[in-house]
């Protein structure tokens, strides 16, 4: 059982105060996964990567990651782990560049590198070039992100993540922002993860998307699951009553 | 950056050629200023690198001090070990004030950190009273390798590679690995950790190398001056070090360095100057004069060059780049998807210029009379980038008009440059004719604005924290003017997007990122808009809100006659509100046609200018 699973959420609970925002998740991510998390706004999908990746604490639960429970760890342990995100909101550096910010990435496996490790540190930056030449911004490598448009920011966001040479990568709404050409070449690069070795867990809005690219779905609606298991989930009644609006005919 | 390098060998060069060439006065000041330097470096590492802010330089300055007095006076350890050992004294104490930087930030730790300035001065206090009494601590010209540093000129050639070391130290770690994660804390302390980053350790590892150099510069400075009396300690040291560091620039270690040694020289040059010119009449006051005119320059400083010292060479650089554009003839020059002054408009353009897309006749729908018509708008970034190129726009009285292109296509620029949001001198913003009920908005502010009737759903930054999602609603009717029409209530809003009810009283900080859009749109609602600025709508949204949000807009503007601009990116789902569609590539409209003329084949021509930004 846990050979073919990399993730195991279970029973999780995280509360801020009043009613809780997740009461009792559980979810799997085999390896070389890909399982999407849909729901409406509010739902706890972002707070369930937080609580994943070690930023929100649960209350109760399992988190088992590559067969270790990782809630009693800190964050950046599960971070060396293993365990990379990207954010709803790229969190970047705004003084630094774009391969600047991308090498944030390396520091989760190569936190000393600098002037002790010259050899590492190129080898570091070839990947950290590689990654952002993956999100198809080569050409802005050396441009400040501060001007940078939301799309953009966002594709650097998930080139730092991919820096951190993850296992599991957590993805909060890696497609928002992007024009439909863009989301296009991004779904592809995702596409191709779970080949490379990387397990992906995905939250996004875009069902079409959704449906294409992950092979299973989880549905959580205001702290509870709904639904779980493949993307034709997505149309059971209920649902589209709680996501998708119940006059959904859809695309 | 040979310009630089050139710079930084010349000042190398008058440094190590001062004790040779230079006057005594010179040369103590120097000395001082090189204490300095490595005081502000290492305040710099803690407040400039990782961004906890401290006034607590005189405590660990003091610690030094005491520390080598007690173990070179009454253990007679000698030089060396009296310095190690008040650098070990003062980096232990250090890493233990870390703990309360686990949870406090900014102002507060500051003033965690003038209490712990007070707490060592009073034990200080003691402790000399009880060894020494109220004369303080005599301290023996030191000796190192055998050399005895009795003079100005010795503790100068201790002291140059001392500072230089640290400096260069700190420079190259500020570039390094973890430079960058030190940062991340300072910047971004939630996420830090999720890149492998430990904030506490960063902290603590911070306070204690920080205070640690404090702590050697302490014991140092106690041999140089030969007492060590708690009087000497005081709060306004702390403040001089930081103003070295800001004035420096804040995380450069070869700004701080100038920093130190600017605001450690610039009395000793008032008063020579003050002195020169006033003669015996000004020399009375040159001690106030100097006080005076110290703190102007710093002040100055935090006003006209934020950066710090070291953002000066660029800050000129540019100033020279702008003045050689307005100069010259810059559209000659550049290459034309960099030119930043337009050619004086032809007499005719082109309605919609090399259209991919069947451009359509300009017959707007819903009346003649535009409630904004742009014509000629051109936004220049400071950095010589033209994000928006020659837009003419016409928004009849409650159409609606969908902006497309790909990220970086200007569409963002476009709608801010409309709505105030990018008024700042330094984006240079020009237009032919901009009309807006037959006013300009050009530099007009976004309050102004908004009392106008434009309301704006920017794309990033959405709701003001730290009130909650109810008063972040509650903001917005104030500021509507007590004639206008009020065709949406708060209730129409909470029945539209039924999550803010839910979530009413959650600081919209916290609110997940659709609530916050959902906010967002519902303020900008309530502002009764004429014009209603919408920078993505569905960013972030569950497609059933997306789809009711689209019909709301539909409503308002059937009903209301509401006059709506829209970027977005599911142009499908948006087709069905709007009558317009503007289509824009790297800056410039390269489509305008009706929305029912909007084909596979214009979908096909954004797809295909669909590739990077800028
Ligand atoms: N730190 C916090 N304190 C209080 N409430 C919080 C906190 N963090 C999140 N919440 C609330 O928890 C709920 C779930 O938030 P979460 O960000 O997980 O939603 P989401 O499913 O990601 O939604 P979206 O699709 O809009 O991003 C929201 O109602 C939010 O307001
Ligand atoms: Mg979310």
């Amino acid at each position: 059982m846990t050979d073919d699973v990399l993730l195991r959420v279970s029973g999780v609970t995280v509360s801020f105060g009043g009613a809780p925002v997740l009461a009792d998740v559980g979810l799997e991510v085999p390896p070389e996964g890909f399982v999407g998390l849909v729901g409406p706004n509010g739902a706890g999908k972002t707070t369930l990567i937080n609580a994943i990746s070690g930023l929100v604490r649960a209350s109760a639960g399992e988190v088992v990651h590559d067969g270790r429970d990782v809630l009693p760890l800190p964050s950046h342990r599960r971070a060396a782990r293993g365990i990379g995100r990207t954010f709803q909101q790229a969190q970047l550096l705004d003084g630094l560049t774009c391969l600047d910010n991308v090498l944030l990435g390396g520091f989760a496996w190569a936190p000393w590198l600098g002037w002790l490790a010259p050899r590492r540190r190129a080898q570091v930056r070839e990947l950290a070039e590689q990654a952002l030449a993956d999100v198809g911004l080569a050409d802005l490598r050396h441009h400040p992100v501060a001007d940078l448009p939301f799309g953009v920011r966002r594709r650097v966001d998930l080139a730092r993540a991919l820096l951190m040479r993850p296992r599991l990568l957590l993805l909060d709404e890696p497609l928002s922002g992007l024009s439909s050409a863009e989301r296009g070449a991004m779904a592809e690069l995702l596409a191709g993860l779970p080949a490379s070795g990387v397990a992906v867990l995905m939250v996004e809005h875009d069902v079409d998307w959704v449906r294409r690219l992950c092979a299973r779905v989880v549905v959580l609606d205001y702290g509870v699951k709904l639904a779980d298991g493949p993307p034709s989930v997505l149309d059971q009644p209920a649902v589209r009553e709680a996501y998708l609006g119940t006059a959904q005919e859809d695309q | 950056m040979t310009v630089r390098r050139v710079s930084l060998a010349a000042f190398a060069a008058v440094l190590l050629a001062l004790p040779f060439a230079g006057s005594d006065r010179w040369l103590s000041i120097v000395v001082l200023a090189l204490f300095a330097v490595l005081g502000a470096q290492a305040l710099n590492v803690m407040v400039g690198l990782v961004g906890q802010v401290s006034i607590g330089n005189a405590a660990f300055l003091a610690i030094g001090g005491f520390t080598a007095a007690l173990l070179d006076e009454q253990a007679e350890t000698g030089f060396v070990l009296a310095c190690a050992g008040a650098l070990l004294a003062a980096g232990v104490v250090g890493a233990v004030a870390s703990i309360p930087a686990f949870r406090l930030r900014g102002f507060y730790l500051a003033v965690s950190t003038i209490a712990l300035t007070y707490a060592v001065l009073y034990v200080a206090a003691e402790v000399q009273n009880h060894e020494v009494g109220a004369s303080g601590f005599r301290m023996p010209y030191p000796e190192l390798l055998g050399v005895s540093l009795d003079s100005d000129v010795a503790w100068y050639w201790l002291l140059l590679p001392l500072a230089a070391i640290v400096t260069l130290l700190f420079h190259l770690v500020t570039r390094s690995s973890l430079g960058r994660a030190a940062q991340t804390v300072r910047d971004h302390e939630q996420i830090a950790p999720v890149f492998g980053v430990s904030t506490r350790w960063m902290k603590t590892a911070a306070f204690a190398i920080s205070s640690g150099i404090i702590g050697l510069e302490g014991a140092l400075m106690a041999y140089y001056v030969g007492t060590v009396h708690v009087e000497n300690y005081t709060l306004l040291i702390a403040i001089e070090y930081l103003a070295m560091v800001v004035v420096g620039g804040l995380g450069s270690a070869i700004g701080v360095a100038l920093g130190a040694l600017l605001i450690t020289a610039l009395p000793f040059l008032l008063d020579d100057g003050l002195r020169a010119i006033g003669g015996t009449a000004l020399s009375a006051r040159t001690s106030d004069l100097t006080l005076i005119v110290t703190g102007a320059v710093i002040i100055g400083c935090l006003l006209w060059l934020p950066g710090g010292l070291i953002s000066l060479p660029a800050r000129v650089g540019a100033a020279i780049a702008r003045i050689g554009r307005r100069g010259g003839k810059p559209t000659a020059e550049a290459p034309a998807d960099v030119a930043v002054v337009r050619e004086p408009a032809a007499v005719s353009r082109p309605a919609a210029a090399p259209a991919t897309v069947s451009s359509a006749a300009t017959a707007g729908s819903g009346g003649d009379d535009p409630l904004l018509q742009v014509t000629g708008l051109t936004v220049t970034y400071p950095n010589g980038v033209t994000a928006v190129r020659d837009v003419d726009l016409r928004c009849p009285k409650g159409s609606a008009t969908l902006v497309v292109g790909a990220n970086g296509a200007g569409k963002t620029t476009l709608l801010r440059a409309l709505t105030g949001t990018l008024t700042s001198e330094k984006i240079a913003t020009s237009a032919e004719l901009d009309r807006y009920r037959g006013e300009t908005l050009l530099r007009r502010s976004p309050d102004e604005l908004t009392a106008a009737g434009i309301a704006l759903v920017p794309e990033r930054t959405k709701v003001f924290p730290g009130l909650t999602a109810a008063e972040n609603l509650d903001v917005v009717p104030r500021r509507i003017a007590a004639g206008a029409d009020r065709f949406v209530t708060r209730d129409d809003v909470l029945e539209l997007l039924p999550r803010l009810a839910a979530v009413a009283r959650t600081d919209a900080a916290l609110l997940s990122g659709g609530e916050k859009q959902m906010l967002a749109i519902g303020r900008a609602l309530l502002t009764q808009p004429r014009l209603l600025v919408i920078d993505e709508l569905s960013l972030g949204l569950a497609p059933a809100i997306v789809r009711d949000l689209l019909e709301k807009v539909a409503t308002i503007r059937g009903e209301f006659g509401v006059t709506v601009l829209m970027v977005e990116q599911a142009v499908r789902a948006a087709l069905p509100v709007a009558d317009r569609v503007v289509m824009l590539r790297h800056g410039a409209v390269v489509a305008d046609l009706a929305a029912d003329q909007w084909t596979d084949a214009s979908e096909a021509a954004l797809i295909g200018g669909g590739e990077v930004v800028r």
